[in-house]
């Protein structure tokens, strides 16, 4: 079970909001299963619309999180699909960072509708849910 | 009817300087002879006593050998492109020394980057065929670059730059001024100094990351196979056939890829041997005789004509470790830079080979300047004499000479 503080929650839906209709990526950093701290990075795909890829600041910000002492997190958003990790998520995430946090915004119901989801992708793709609870 | 032959280099001499030329007969076979024919000379070039093709000329029809067609025997129709193709030394020396996915790790740990790497290597890691996971294989690939000359040079610095944890390189040589014109890991204030010095501070000050395992001997027999197993990828970058067919062997008896470059004053070869896919042997069974290839020293080569040619060598490296793209393994890649015809043909492995076929008749390591019919360099000798004093015991050593 994951612990996200209404206040990321609420930083997570607005950055999909602003990037849609591309997708918003990011990295939270995550101690005793709680999201402490959120670091958004600029999505680098050259097809933004439907994928992502970590620009630089993705990666600095994993380290910088690490260095912090914090696990860290994926989060990236779906603007026009389910809040949950499509074929080629789970294809590169099982490769690259296989059973790390992936939180997950889908705003397919509209921008006023956000939906928020956390899973882990094992390195064999296969994807579990993560129980995400909303505290203040 | 009317085809065409390419005309290699070291032959167009007898050609009238002409890169292609054309002919009309109906098979390969007869297609020499209309050649040899039209222009004299050709045919000690290309034949033996007995008459047969030379064991170091190949010949293509198209994009296909003949031995795997139908030998001299093989029909043309009009438009083909019949191509004489001979081995090269390779490499760029002044001619005395040498220096997918094989067995490099599959699932490389994704640990997080420096942030050092992480800028350095930004634009590898925006890339879906690396991203952090390929850059985290060639930090974890150990590549040994046999020969620090004009071929090594340019391999070196890309795969430096790319970011290869790993950098063997042998060589034996000092830099001399006539290698500053081609030999681009080396500067001018470096002549004198040790080639694998001079390239191991080179390498750093491009890439801090990079661990610059110097080998300062000439590659042999006694130490070919200790060496090379310590490394992922042999690249070869010699300039002499002993060299080439001792690392080709040490290769296949060791099952590590080997990325096999040479040039030839305008002309370049690379090819990509992995376990079962064939070796140089397959290509060239015997070395040419002595002074039928002149070596770069001899001949001359075009300075850049190396920085492509490794350049090509680097790149094929990094697809093996990365696992991405088609290499050149089973296709032979020549680069002719004046005509700037870029051609790539098929090889395959020759059930028969004596080292990698089904039946190796040479499962050691033989002493290849015996077999290439040269002699011994002094160098070389000198390093066996110190190789064998070391061996013996100390006490049992001759005592040395009063002074």
């Amino acid at each position: 079970m994951i612990e996200l503080p209404r206040s990321l929650a609420d930083r997570l839906i607005a950055h999909a909001r602003d990037a849609a209709p591309h997708e918003a990526c990011g990295v939270a950093g995550v101690r005793d299963g709680r999201v402490e701290q959120l670091i958004s990075a600029s999505n680098a795909s050259t097809r933004p619309q439907v994928h992502f890829t970590f620009a630089e600041d993705g990666y600095l910000a994993i380290i910088k999180l690490e260095r912090e002492g914090l696990d860290p997190a994926i989060y990236h958003s779906h603007p026009a699909s389910p809040a949950y990790p499509s074929s080629t998520d789970r294809a590169e995430m099982s490769a690259t960072w296989p059973d790390c946090l992936q939180l997950m915004i889908s705003l397919r119901h509209g921008l006023d509708r956000p939906e928020l989801h956390a899973y882990r992708i094992a390195e064999d793709g296969s994807v579990r849910e993560e129980i995400l609870t909303l505290i203040d | 009817m009317s085809v065409k032959v390419y005309i290699p280099t070291p032959f167009r001499r007898l050609t009238g300087n002409q890169a292609r030329v054309e002919g009309s007969a109906g098979t390969v076979g007869e297609l020499l002879t209309e050649l040899e024919g039209k222009f004299p000379g050709i045919r000690e070039r290309l034949r033996d006593d007995k008459g047969s093709l030379l064991g170091y000329i190949n010949v293509y029809v198209n994009s296909e050998e003949i031995s795997e067609l139908g030998g001299e025997g093989t029909s043309l129709k009009d438009g083909d492109e019949v191509s004489i193709i001979p081995a090269v030394a390779g490499g760029s020396a002044n001619g005395s020394s040498n220096g997918t996915a094989g067995s490099v790790p599959n699932r490389p740990p994704v640990t997080a980057f420096t942030e050092e790497q992480v800028k350095r290597y930004s634009r590898h890691l925006l890339l879906s065929e690396v991203g952090p996971v390929g850059q985290r294989k060639l930090m974890n690939a150990k590549v040994l670059l046999i020969g620090a000359g004009g071929l090594g040079s340019p391999t070196a610095l890309y795969l430096a730059a790319a970011g290869v944890g790993t950098l063997g390189i042998v060589d034996f040589d000092v830099v001399d001024h006539s290698n500053l014109q081609r030999q681009i890991l080396h500067q001018t204030e470096d002549v004198g100094r040790l080639k694998v010095e001079s390239a191991r501070d080179t390498i750093q000050a491009m890439n801090p990351n990079v661990n610059v395992e110097a080998h300062n001997m000439i590659l042999d027999s006694s130490n070919a196979l200790e060496l090379f197993q310590q490394y992922d990828i042999i690249v070869n970058g010699v300039d002499n056939f002993p060299a080439r067919y001792l690392a080709n062997d040490a290769s296949v008896m060791l099952e590590k890829p080997m990325v096999d470059g040479g040039i030839n004053q305008f002309e370049g070869m690379v090819s990509v041997y992995q376990p079962g896919s064939g070796c140089y042997r397959c290509l060239y069974p015997e070395p040419p005789p002595p002074g039928a290839v002149p070596s770069c020293a001899e001949a001359g080569v075009l300075g850049v004509l190396p920085g492509i040619v490794g350049s090509v060598q680097a790149l094929e490296t990094i697809k093996l470790i990365l696992g991405v793209g088609e290499t050149l393994t089973g296709r032979l890649l020549l680069l002719d830079t004046l005509s700037m015809d870029f051609r790539v043909m098929k090889t395959r492995r020759n059930a028969s080979c004596p080292v990698c076929g089904d039946s190796p008749t040479i499962t050691e390591l033989i002493d290849y300047h015996e077999y290439c019919g040269l002699p011994i360099p002094e160098e070389l000798e000198q390093q066996r004499a110190q190789e064998q004093t070391l061996a013996v015991p100390e006490n049992d050593r001759a005592p040395a000479l009063a002074r």
